[in-house]
């Protein structure tokens, strides 16, 4: 007789936001394997990048792989773009830019918190944080006239300028959102429900972190220091006050937290960038068109992404590469998997933040 | 726990945070990005809208009585607001309102 | 009270169930601070459910589960016609029973697997209720509740019971975070999640049958003082209400540890407390 029940967790599931399947193989809600399939969403974007839009365009294109870090990918796009065409921008457009990055951040810790607090059945705090998201979404919504996806980034600048009436709500709802943190925290540390939820499961070590390549948050709460903030130079990082933020145990309860304090980090610098914004041109003008081929990372809110062009000097793109974090973290998440309980699954996964329309694109 | 209680329990005397949506209507930012509307009397057909739209969502067609007809689809429209900044007469010919598209 | 009045709260007991439910959507609503559903919510969904298509997956699955909203039926009406407490724990038993056995004869492993976490949490909270009813014995000495509800009130007696009958509470009902066996975001509801359309009202009515069973207990405690009794309905509405908003779903494990170590615990404390205290 077989031994183990097959548990399916996709590809449509109450707590999954997108298509991604996995079969557990279970010895009564213990997981011992476990078997994955994230192509549901495939839509040919790369393909997409190179055949149907022009260079100017893909911006706007590539910004459609993900709904949440719609303005990291293309920021990663126009970087990598800008660098084949020579583009220097200033420290303003460079300042909103980042401003832009971290509210997107803050956004999606703040749905990766109330997903994994949804995942763990609480759904009082999923809605809490769903309407304390409001806040940092409002703020979007005013600086780019968009609520999803932004188009704030353009080839050479961004699209809008910051209007003082935004500057007064951000700096509003961010004092706000900066308290409403401190209590998540309190909140998240003095349950005992999530407690008996959130620690010690789904722990990924410090050398597994390194061994199956993990990125992002998921790294940093298991005391990695694997952030390309602090890696590389391409965004003024360093001067608006960014700080490495590490946890111990790799656990979702390290994870929940390194989040937290990395949104109050984000809120940090996005006051600085705020303060210290200076007048100046938003747009820097450019002409020819691009041919050479260039690397980009950057640090999306679930990890490093990685943009490779190609350019023949036409129009149209040669090569698009993305990779998302995501398709790193696979590996990671199926050896976690690998021994805990079903009942954790939907949990562990969330806290994973995994995102599949990017791993599929 | 004790303190998420208290707050659920405080919760019942605040004011929703949710809007009763049909029949209360959402508050728009200002410069919400709506509608791009046109006005054909001031256009001079230099057809730069209809290039760099990534949707296709703006296309001249040409009908009997109009060699090119102006022709602009909200449901492809993303809203980047390329055609605008790209039209020679920006606010003149292409504006970009804060009208929303309607709900069929 | 009179035959008559007692035969219309049984039968008219899944209609005022669910406006209570209905009620109670709309508390949870106002505590995460959104608007919520009308408080007639339960019936539009009935309405829907009823336009729905029929479909079985199986027969025995449906009839089990038939079997189950019935015999809940059976012992709310023995609840409102004074019946003894102990037939009545047991009729619920049984009527639980039925709805675990409609879980496992259906081929979908979250049906199983509700069906023995429902297993596991009726293993919890079986013993706490009759060591509860033990407790009740002592102090009105009999089972009947037309006779306790008839006996002057000795709420001081029974502050344990109360107290361990409020982790029974969030248990049958499946409300977090004793919610293991119904686990929306894991096992997707576990044993509801094959019904539909009428089959599935039914399932939906037995909720608010649940309903009235675990709060008639609670009830019961403050014997002939009827509004002392409203009062600790509703007092323990709002404690399992809120408990609800604040907290994650536990383990199924966790919950067999809770509930024996605090609702057991409290059982055991609440009997020896009427021996040596109260007598
Ligand atoms: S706003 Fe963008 S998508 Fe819409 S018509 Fe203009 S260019 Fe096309
Ligand atoms: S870009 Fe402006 S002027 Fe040119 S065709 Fe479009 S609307 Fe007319």
């Amino acid at each position: 007789m077989k031994k183990t029940i097959t548990i399916p967790l996709g590809s449509q599931h109450i707590s999954l936001l997108e298509p991604v399947r996995f079969n557990f193989s279970c010895e009564n809600e213990k997981i011992t394997d476990v078997d994955y399939n994230v192509g549901f969403v495939h839509r040919g974007i790369e393909k997409a990048c190179t055949e149907k839009f022009e260079y100017k365009q893909v911006g706007y294109v590539v910004a459609r792989v993900c709904g949440l870090c719609a303005i990291t990918h293309t920021m990663a796009y126009t970087l990598g773009i800008e660098h084949i065409l020579n583009i220097k921008t200033n420290k303003k457009i460079d300042y909103l830019r980042i401003l832009m990055l971290e509210l997107d951040r803050i956004h999606s810790h703040l749905l990766c918190l109330a997903h994994t607090a949804e995942n763990s059945g609480f759904e009082g705090m999923f809605m809490k944080i769903m309407g304390d998201r409001e806040l940092v979404m409002d703020i979007q919504e005013a600086i780019s006239g968009n609520r999803v996806q932004f188009d704030f980034v353009c080839i050479g600048g961004v699209n809008r300028d910051i209007s003082t009436e935004c500057e007064k709500l951000a700096f509003t709802n961010l004092a706000l959102l900066d308290k409403k943190v401190d209590d998540l925290i309190g909140k998240f540390t003095s349950n005992w429900s999530t407690a008996l939820k959130y620690k010690n499961i789904g722990a990924l070590s410090y050398d597994d972190a390194f061994n199956f390549n993990a990125l992002g948050p998921l790294a940093r709460a298991a005391g990695a220091a694997i952030d390309v903030r602090a890696e590389s130079s391409i965004l003024p990082y360093k001067e608006v006050g960014y700080k490495m933020i590490l946890g111990q145990n790799g656990d979702i309860y390290d994870r929940n937290l390194v989040r937290l304090k990395e949104i109050k980090n984000s809120i940090l610098m996005c006051q600085n960038i705020l303060s210290g914004l200076t007048e100046g041109e938003i747009l820097v003008k450019f002409k020819g068109k691009p041919n050479g081929e260039s690397f980009t990372r950057l640090e999306a809110p679930r990890g490093e992404i990685f943009y490779y062009l190609n350019a023949n000097g036409t129009n149209m793109l040669q090569r698009v590469r993305i990779k998302t974090p995501t398709f790193s973290q696979i590996p990671g998440m199926v050896e976690i998997f690998k021994g805990s309980d079903y009942a954790d699954a939907p949990a562990i996964l969330a806290s994973f933040d995994p995102c599949m329309s990017c791993t599929a694109k | 726990m004790i303190k998420s209680i208290i707050e659920s329990f405080s919760n019942l005397f605040a004011k929703s945070e949710t809007i009763n949506y049909p029949y209360e209507q959402i508050a728009k930012f200002k410069n919400y990005r709506g509608l791009i509307e046109y006005s054909a009397d001031e256009c001079i057909f230099c057809y730069k809208c209809e290039k760099v739209c990534p949707p296709d969502a703006i296309v001249f067609k040409p009908t009997k009585e109009k060699n090119r007809l102006y022709e602009y689809n909200p449901n492809l429209c993303i809203y980047c607001g390329e055609c605008v900044r790209n039209c020679p007469k920006e606010d003149l010919a292409l504006w970009q309102s804060e009208k929303k598209p309607k709900i069929i | 009270m009179s035959i008559v009045f007692s035969f219309m709260l049984g039968f008219f007991a899944p209609i005022y169930g669910g406006i209570f439910y209905g009620i109670d959507r709309v508390l949870k609503a106002k505590m995460q601070r959104r608007k919520g559903p009308p408080v007639l919510q339960p019936f539009y969904d009935m309405l829907k459910l009823f336009s729905k298509t029929k479909f079985i997956v199986n027969a025995p699955h449906t009839i089990w589960m038939i079997f189950y909203f019935l015999s809940l039926w059976a012992v709310v009406f023995m609840i409102f016609f004074g019946g003894n407490l102990l037939y009545i724990i047991f009729g619920h038993l049984l009527a639980t029973v039925f709805f675990i056995i409609s879980g496992y004869s259906v081929n979908s492993i979250f049906s199983q697997l509700g069906s023995n976490r429902k297993l596991l949490s009726v293993v919890a909270y079986e013993p706490i209720l009759i060591v509860n009813a033990i407790c009740i014995y002592l102090v009105f000495g009999t089972f009947e509740i037309s006779e306790i509800l008839a006996a002057p009130n000795n709420f001081n007696s029974l502050v344990f019971t109360f107290l361990s009958l409020l982790f029974v509470v969030p248990t049958v009902l499946k409300l977090s975070p004793f919610d293991a066996s119904k686990a929306h975001q894991e096992i997707v509801g576990g044993i509801e999640v094959e019904f539909g359309g009428v089959f599935y009202e039914l399932v939906y009515a037995a909720k608010f049958l649940e309903m009235i069973f675990v709060y008639s207990f609670i009830f019961i405690l403050a014997s002939n003082d009827y509004i002392f009794g409203t009062f600790l309905v509703v007092f323990s509405f709002f404690a399992v209400a809120l408990v609800d908003n604040s907290t994650a779903r536990i383990k199924i494990d966790s919950l067999l540890k809770a509930l024996y170590m605090y609702g057991f615990g409290l059982g055991i404390v609440s009997i020896f407390w009427i021996l040596l205290c109260c007598i």
